[in-house]
């Protein structure tokens, strides 16, 4: 199982994925992080580094999860429509342990990309002397990981059964109904009739991503962090992971 | 000594029997050939063999401890590995020690005369390369049985006299080889035995002693074109 998760893994490396994220995470920490700035809080401008912080961190966040989406959704139906799987399950392998390892090299190189995202806000902490910084910023991303993990997990499984594009759309889906998840959890608990059983149900399946990143802006904040909505979100990961312990394609 | 027998295999995508009751069995150290026109249900026959396709009727009996080695006819690696990488990577997938691996990497490579291009990345391998690459895969781990579906595709002419010269050597050593191929003249040259299949069905079988004084296109346009019929004592 480690040769598929490190097989994995490496194809994405080797891609040139990892490049381009590097260079857009320096292009836009360079454009957070430096200049005037035009966004205030309460009638008081925002320009100083530390303030700028948790701006780049949330829009680590939110590329993050993108590139969990586009990092997954490949993975797995191209070895099916390659017959990579071929010499892969002649040799043993169980149909779990070759899709939970393809799920977790995903999930690894989503997490690579976001830290190699956060490497550039961690060079800008140097650059500026805010060393200080990196330690509670680099558990923040720990916390915002989860979404990314989350969101790769669920590409991958649903990439196990479905078409690429598929897989792309429930990724885009399940990340808008993460974000949204507060307002429409509120929203299914008020509803009525048919369709309220089955949304509530839905949502109960995907983690409040925002609930998430707001633990992660409580570290860097000093404000109290609820581990609540990152169990949840754990837990979740969990059930998706073990779907992978049942799913596989007829034909390989 | 039987190392495979094939039993009344079947398989049906929806309306379509692929394979209808195909039966023969493999004798241990025996090269056996697989012969028909395309779509005649050889490569379903072999993905039943090897499980890559459910069954629709009729069962495999191979011992489970039995290691077979296999080369498709289209084969796919990783293009961002090198060849020794992909070749490393398939044996952690079989288990191999590092240093058996090690030693059988090399010379695999070597025999499939992939030694200078061991560094180079899949990508940048010919078609032809790709096939002795799928050939020396096929070999890690000293398989038992040997499965090469069409072996020598994408080989050009020197590549193929070679190819099928590994086949002989192998035979020599004992392996038990399964080859799939819609080229007479690779099947007439390397197989013990042959046989035909025509529309997922036994069309006739043919050992090389019977062959001696005719050629196997005779048998096989015969068997094809003629009459099928099935052959009992396979």
């Amino acid at each position: 199982m480690l040769a598929l998760i490190h097989n994995t893994f490496r194809e994405r490396i080797r891609g040139k994925t990892f490049y381009v994220v590097a260079f857009i995470g320096m292009v836009i920490m360079l454009l957070v992080t430096t200049g005037d700035s035009n966004l205030t809080i309460n009638g008081k401008k925002i320009t100083g580094f530390e303030q700028m912080v948790p701006v780049a961190l949330s829009i680590t966040g939110f590329l993050s999860t993108l590139l969990a989406v586009m990092v997954s959704l490949r993975t797995i139906p191209d070895e099916f429509e390659r017959k990579a799987t071929h010499l892969v399950v002649i040799r043993g392998i169980k149909p779990w342990q070759y899709m939970f390892s393809l799920t977790v090299g995903n999930m690894l190189a989503s997490l690579f990309c976001m830290l190699s995202l956060y490497i550039s806000l961690c060079v800008f902490c140097a650059a500026y002397g805010k060393l200080g910084l990196i330690l509670p910023t680099f558990l923040c991303i720990i916390v915002m990981s989860v979404n990314s993990l989350f969101l790769s997990a669920a590409v991958s499984v649903v990439s196990i059964k479905s078409p690429v594009y598929i897989a792309g759309l429930a990724g885009i889906l399940i990340y808008a109904a993460g974000v949204l998840h507060g307002i429409l959890d509120a929203l299914a608990n008020t509803a009525q009739g048919v369709g309220a059983v089955p949304a509530r149900a839905i949502l109960f399946l995907i983690p409040d991503f925002s609930a998430v990143q707001q633990q992660a802006s409580n570290i860097l904040t000093g404000a109290s962090v609820d581990p609540e909505p990152i169990l949840g979100s754990l837990m979740l990961l969990y059930l998706v992971l073990s779907l992978t312990f049942v799913l596989f394609r007829k034909e390989v | 000594m039987k190392i495979l027998e094939c039993c009344e295999l079947i398989k049906t995508y929806g309306k379509v029997r692929a394979v209808d009751g195909l039966s023969f069995s493999v004798e241990k150290g025996e090269v056996l050939g697989l012969l028909g026109p395309n779509g005649a249900g050889k490569t379903t026959t072999i993905k039943m063999i090897l499980g890559l396709t459910g069954l629709t009727g009729g069962k495999v009996i191979i011992d489970k401890n039995t290691k077979i080695g296999y080369s498709p006819e289209t084969p796919y690696f990783h293009p961002f590995l090198t060849g020794y990488e992909a070749m490393r990577f398939y044996s952690k997938l079989q288990k191999l020690d590092r240093q058996t691996a090690e030693q059988q990497i090399g010379k695999l490579l070597e025999l499939a005369g992939l030694s200078g291009a061991s560094e180079k990345r899949v990508k940048n391998y010919s078609k032809g390369m790709l096939q002795r690459l799928a050939f020396a895969q096929a070999l890690l781990g000293d398989p038992e049985l040997l499965i090469l579906d069409e072996p020598t595709s994408g080989l050009d002419a020197v590549g193929r006299i070679e190819m099928l010269e590994l086949i002989e050597r192998l035979k020599h050593e004992g392996k038990t080889i399964i080859i799939n191929s819609h080229i007479l003249s690779d099947i007439e040259k390397t197989a013990d035995r042959t046989i035909i299949i025509a529309n997922g069905r036994l069309a006739g079988t043919a050992h090389r002693k019977d062959i001696a004084g005719s050629s196997l296109e005779e048998l096989f346009v015969k068997a094809v074109g003629g009459a099928v019929h099935a052959c009992a004592d396979t």
